[in-house]
């Protein structure tokens, strides 16, 4: 019991440690007008690999501490990170989740809803206008820029899935 | 016969040269000898002929002694150039600490600078300073938050500035931090004055343009003459930002078929994505 306490401990920092290296890190420059999203892909990454509910929830929780940061008051990021960990969680039975072609699909999907999500709360909450054509573009690049973000870290989350595994926390 | 004859013959000269040869060497050992004897004698001849036959072997001597001496050396010193060999590294991580002990003064230094500049730029305000904690983390808005709030005096709706311009204003506060909205952000618009020609507009945040750190200046009169270079300052109406706070330049000039949609392209005076302290207008 000691042991699986630790276990979810060190996961929790493992995340938290994405979180903050997001928010302090990533946060504060662009690449080509966007931002990748790391904590986007932990969300894909834990649905993929843990199913509907373990994905669902993860986008709660790390939603959830997001919007409390930014003091936003709707849950924008929690709706958002909850939608994309529901869905990559409903598909993830089509899916090898050994597989990087698999996690770049869905790294690609997760990206096209998050971001469309985001848009249209956006413009819905702020009644401004935007050209589609600016949005397409934004979801490519930051598509790509997510996809390339996470075979990098594919390693590292392996790691966590293997040691979350071995001491079968998710099941 | 006459073949030994021959042979005897042979042999015997061999026999008188391997002698003279042999005396030869011995002379000349002996002169050798006899010359490391009498180098030092008074006689100069002698002296300076003694020098002659042994600087040869001097200069052997010397260079096979020398580098004898220096591989001795080589060994001898070898653990006192370890001592300070790792004495030299001490100072060298010594001295990595101070570089960054330095630099982390001077960023400081720059710091404060940067913040004294604001306060000499904007004497006749009351400044709070902040730095910048976190930026936006969509895409979309173009917001940041700052280590200043209510307990600081901090409301609603407080311009912020930098030394070179308006940033934006505070969009939500909290005890200790604060939301500046900035002017980059879609749904921020500012009513500035054209420098040149001292007619109003109307400055936006523009979704497609905030990427390339621009604002689209719209509302620009009819008749008003406006070009690339014309400096933007806040015009004090809503309120919100005080009057005459530089806030951008024009950039491009986007004409239309219809001179009631004609719209100009401005760049912000402060480089918002590169800043880390701010001031708010306090009063």
């Amino acid at each position: 019991m000691a042991k699986k306490i630790f276990s979810y401990f060190i996961i929790f920092l493992i995340l938290i440690c994405i979180f903050l290296f997001q928010i302090y890190v990533i946060d504060s420059r662009e690449l080509f007008g966007v931002k990748p999203n790391i904590i986007l892909i932990s969300v894909i990454v834990m649905s993929l690999w843990y199913g509907l509910y373990a994905g669902s929830i993860y986008g709660l929780f790390i939603g959830m501490i997001t919007d409390i940061l930014f003091g936003n008051s709707f849950g924008i990021f929690t709706l958002s990170y909850v939608v994309v960990g529901a869905v990559i969680g409903y598909l993830n039975y089509n899916y090898r989740r050994e597989s990087k072609v698999s996690l770049s699909y869905l790294t690609i999907f997760g990206t096209c809803i998050f971001e469309f999500m985001q848009y249209f709360i956006y413009i819905f909450l702020n009644s401004t206008s935007s050209n589609i054509y600016y949005l397409i573009i934004q979801i490519i690049i930051s598509s790509l820029l997510n996809v390339i973000l996470a075979f990098i870290l594919y390693g590292t989350f392996s790691k966590i899935s293997d040691y979350a595994e071995n001491n079968n926390l998710f099941y | 016969m006459l073949l030994k004859y021959n042979y005897d013959f042979n042999n015997r000269n061999k026999k008188k040269k391997s002698r003279i040869v042999f005396i030869t060497i011995i002379l000349i050992i002996a002169v050798i000898i006899a010359s490391f004897f009498f180098r030092n004698s008074q006689v100069f001849a002698i002296k300076a002929a003694s020098n002659v036959i042994t600087a040869p072997f001097k200069f052997i001597g010397n260079t096979i002694s020398g580098g004898f001496s220096s591989v001795s050396m080589y060994f001898g010193n070898i653990n006192e150039v370890k001592i300070e060999n790792i004495k030299l590294k001490d100072q060298v991580n010594e001295l990595e600490l101070k570089i960054l002990e330095s630099k982390a003064v001077l960023d400081e230094n720059s710091s404060l600078k940067t913040i004294l500049d604001i306060n000499t730029t904007f004497q006749h305000f009351k400044l709070k300073n902040g730095k910048i904690i976190i930026r936006e983390h969509d895409n979309f808005s173009q917001t940041f938050m700052i280590d200043v709030g209510l307990k600081d005096g901090i409301k609603l709706n407080q311009a912020v500035i930098h030394k070179e311009g308006l940033v934006g204003y505070i969009s939500s506060v909290s005890d200790n931090t604060s939301n500046v909205t900035t002017i980059l952000d879609p749904r921020t618009s500012v009513s500035v004055t054209i420098s040149t020609i001292n007619e109003p507009a109307i400055l936006k945040g523009n979704l497609e343009l905030k990427s390339n750190n621009s604002l689209k200046l719209e509302y620009i009169p009819i008749d008003a003459e406006i070009s690339i270079g014309d400096m933007l300052y806040s015009s004090g109406l809503g309120s919100m930002f005080p009057t005459s706070l530089p806030v951008g330049k024009v950039t491009k000039v986007v004409n239309s078929k219809n001179d009631s949609d004609r719209y100009a392209i401005a760049e912000p005076c402060v480089n918002i994505r590169s800043i880390s302290e701010v001031s708010v207008i306090i009063e």
